[in-house]
């Protein structure tokens, strides 16, 4: 089938480094300038988007036509992120993926013609096989070292041949190498046994709240889908209002969906529709009313034996059990809650890193994994101002732990206004126990947002060495706010 | 006939779930879980056994269980933490524990506690719990589950009833406070069933870069 590819391959190297979140949502608006030309579309990552093009390229004429308006639409918003793009159509998907990448070169849209597919796709080295269609890479490096550089000679040796040698990889390379589509890009109608549906009795307008109700229903499809020793790689996600004005969108992840991720999906599909509500009230696709019924269907299934762990190592095999096993522990009982750490960075020793719940990430991507805990480029690692490491190993938020530190008249120590102590501390009293200071070191000052009056933080910390009754020498990290002294952390 | 026979065409693969062979292969082949170079001494593995219950106490528990689960993580373990919701992910990043596979869980009740704990040592290679509460007959489940998994216990706080095949004590001698605290020395004292009897080591922990270092003799 005619297809209409969308690649922005810079796409995850510019955004992606703040978290697949954010990288999305500056994607968003792309994609709504396409959806305004063809309703169903496929997001397969943020920066890449697939459509058919038989539809919206009778309306507007022919596919040049199309092509060039699609062009101009995405232009727009990739000058001003500095992402330049490719608009790409052929015959089937794999040829159109080439085509975008012949007009990111260009910097116009390429349109391959079907009298031409046979030659184009020939001359296409095997490398565009794993590149652009996810062919195992060993596969395609084994047909480099037969001496099969182009797409040509894969065609040459036929199907029983790749058959024979490669089995069901070698039967959808050869679909791919001949023009033809492994799986069309839009299914007709799809298997209903595995597909599931929710409907809410009250229209939800929060897309927070629709995901959380539409949890079980997420699950239903990822089981279905499991049940069958399958897994799904891509996903259509329909979401219709009280009003039955209908959302659509199809979600790809080559990795296999699991429960979190198709709540993702579901979360930015309908964060734009209602963002859309807010800024453009009037326009058709606005919702008018809240969501009623959520539907899934898994277009894509694949084998779940592809994920083989003898051929990708014990790491995500460890993934996989450690993210089952989170799952099984937070079933036990609803009190039982499961976080992860988060880089947020910041001055605040407790809040460096936030604390976000399991259910919410993506346990089995080892990538998103690191993403989440790196400093993205948003949030810098250093922060001046900050208490040297080593850092505490328990920590309190400030308030939550008070105590008293006093000087050797026993009068309250506190900060003046250039940040420096106004006597010597000589006891710290935390409860029933009072610890002698052996030393103190500080203070380092906090001027946090001075200039929001609801925002604004001032606070001091002072690290102090002191000895308890019974003799044992420790660390304590202190903070003073709002004229208040507590304890934020130990070295334990 | 022997493709009936062999496990990976006849068993599908499903995510998360091993045959019995390969839990087998995993849990024997690799005994141990590797710790960082200068706590190696305290094990007679070189490093904690699998299926073990450690208890960690004194001054420096919980830097010295961010010390022992650093190298293991950075290899490819998963850390659970269980009921410890004050520890510095700062303090751990410094030690180096690879944070993208360290989850934690809180289970306030009692009641909730073993079935909760169960289901970790089926999926991580270390599990920490903050001062378990629960019964004898609980512990006892959890701890023959962890030996089947091959999942390392380590417990910090209170150990109650929890059978502790090691505990390893720690006591701080000394900081080193120049401007701000840079570094502590730590006598570290392993003791019980499975370990060379009374080892006895001292290490900077954490030392100058944030991590444990052996100490300058």
């Amino acid at each position: 089938m005619r297809t209409v590819v969308v690649a922005h391959p810079q796409w995850a190297a510019v955004h992606g480094t703040k978290g697949p979140e954010w990288s999305y949502q500056v994607f968003d608006p792309v994609v709504r300038s396409i959806t305004a030309m063809s309703p169903l579309v496929e997001v397969v990552e943020p920066g890449h988007v697939v459509f058919a093009s038989r539809g919206p390229s009778r309306y507007f004429g022919g596919d040049v036509a199309l092509a060039m308006r699609v062009h101009e639409a995405c232009g727009e918003h990739g000058a001003q992120h500095g992402v330049s793009h490719g608009v790409g159509i052929g015959d089937s998907r794999f040829v159109a993926e080439a085509a975008s990448r012949v007009a990111l070169k260009r910097r116009k849209p390429c349109v391959v013609e079907s009298t031409v597919t046979h030659e184009f796709l020939g001359a296409l080295p095997v490398e565009a096989l794993h590149t652009l269609m996810h062919v195992p890479e060993d596969v395609v490096d084994l047909f480099r070292r037969l001496g099969l550089h182009t797409c040509a000679a894969l065609r040459g040796l036929g199907e029983v041949a790749l058959v024979d040698r490669f089995g069901a990889v070698g039967r959808d390379v050869y679909q791919l190498v001949t023009g033809h589509d492994v799986v069309p890009i839009v299914a007709g109608a799809a298997p209903a046994e595995l597909s599931a549906t929710v409907e809410f009795e009250a229209p939800l307008t929060s897309s927070g709240f629709v995901v959380a109700t539409a949890r079980a229903c997420i699950e239903e499809m990822v089981s279905n889908v499991a049940r069958h020793g399958l897994q799904c790689v891509r996903v259509h996600v329909l979401a219709e209002t009280d009003h039955a004005e209908q959302n659509q969108r199809i979600w790809g992840d080559p990795h296999g969906f699991t429960a979190p991720a198709v709540a993702q999906r579901l979360q930015w599909q309908l964060d734009a529709w209602f963002h859309q509500q807010q800024a453009q009230p009037e326009h058709v696709d606005a919702p008018t009313s809240g969501v009623v019924r959520v539907q899934l269907v898994p277009l894509d299934c694949r084998a779940t034996m592809a994920e083989q762990p003898m051929l990708w190592g014990g790491r995500h095999q460890n993934n996989e059990r450690a993210a089952r096993a989170v799952h099984m522990a937070t079933t036990v009982h609803a009190d039982v809650q499961a976080y992860v750490p988060q880089w947020s960075g910041g001055r605040d020793v407790s809040g460096a890193y936030q604390r976000i719940p399991a259910a919410l990430v993506d346990l089995h991507s080892g990538d998103a994994n690191e993403e989440r805990v790196l400093a993205g480029s948003g949030v810098p690692r250093d922060w001046s101002g900050a208490v040297p490491a080593p850092s505490p190993t328990t920590v309190h938020a400030p308030g939550e732990m008070p105590v008293q530190v006093l000087d050797a008249q026993g009068h309250m120590v506190a900060v003046t206004g250039r940040h420096e102590l106004t006597a010597q501390p000589s006891q710290l009293v935390m409860g029933n126990t009072q610890y002698r200071v052996l030393d103190i070191a500080g203070p380092w000052p906090v001027e946090e947002r001075w200039w929001d009056p609801l925002r604004r933080r001032r606070m001091a910390r002072v690290q102090a060495l002191v000895r308890h009754p019974r003799g044992a020498v420790g660390v304590m990290l202190l903070c003073l706010e709002n004229r208040m002294w507590s304890l934020v952390g130990t070295y334990d | 006939m022997s493709s009936l026979l062999d496990p990976s065409r006849t068993v599908p693969v499903i995510p998360g779930v091993e045959t019995a062979a390969q839990l087998a292969a995993r849990t024997t082949v690799h005994q141990s879980v590797p710790v960082v170079s200068a706590l190696a001494p305290l094990f007679p593995l070189s490093g904690l056994e699998r299926g073990r219950v450690y208890a960690c106490a004194g001054q420096a528990q919980v830097s010295l269980m961010l010390a022992l689960a650093a190298e293991a993580t950075q290899q490819g373990a998963w850390l659970a933490m269980v009921n410890m919701e004050h520890i510095g992910f700062m303090a751990a990043h410094e030690h180096g524990v690879a944070l993208q596979r360290t989850v934690c869980l809180s289970a306030p009740s009692q009641q909730h506690f073993a079935p909760v704990v169960g289901a970790l040592v089926d999926g991580f290679d270390l599990v920490v719990l903050w001062s378990p509460r629960c019964s004898q007959a609980d512990a006892r489940r959890v701890v023959s589950r962890a030996l089947a998994s091959g999942a390392v216990v380590l417990v910090l706080g209170e150990p109650g009833v929890f059978p502790i095949d090691a505990h390893i004590r720690t006591r701080t001698l000394g900081w080193r406070f120049a401007g701000h605290a840079q570094e502590r020395t730590v006598e570290v004292h392993m003791s019980g069933r499975r370990a060379h009897a009374g080892t006895t080591l001292t290490v900077q922990l954490p030392g100058v870069t944030g991590r444990v270092h052996a100490a300058a003799a």
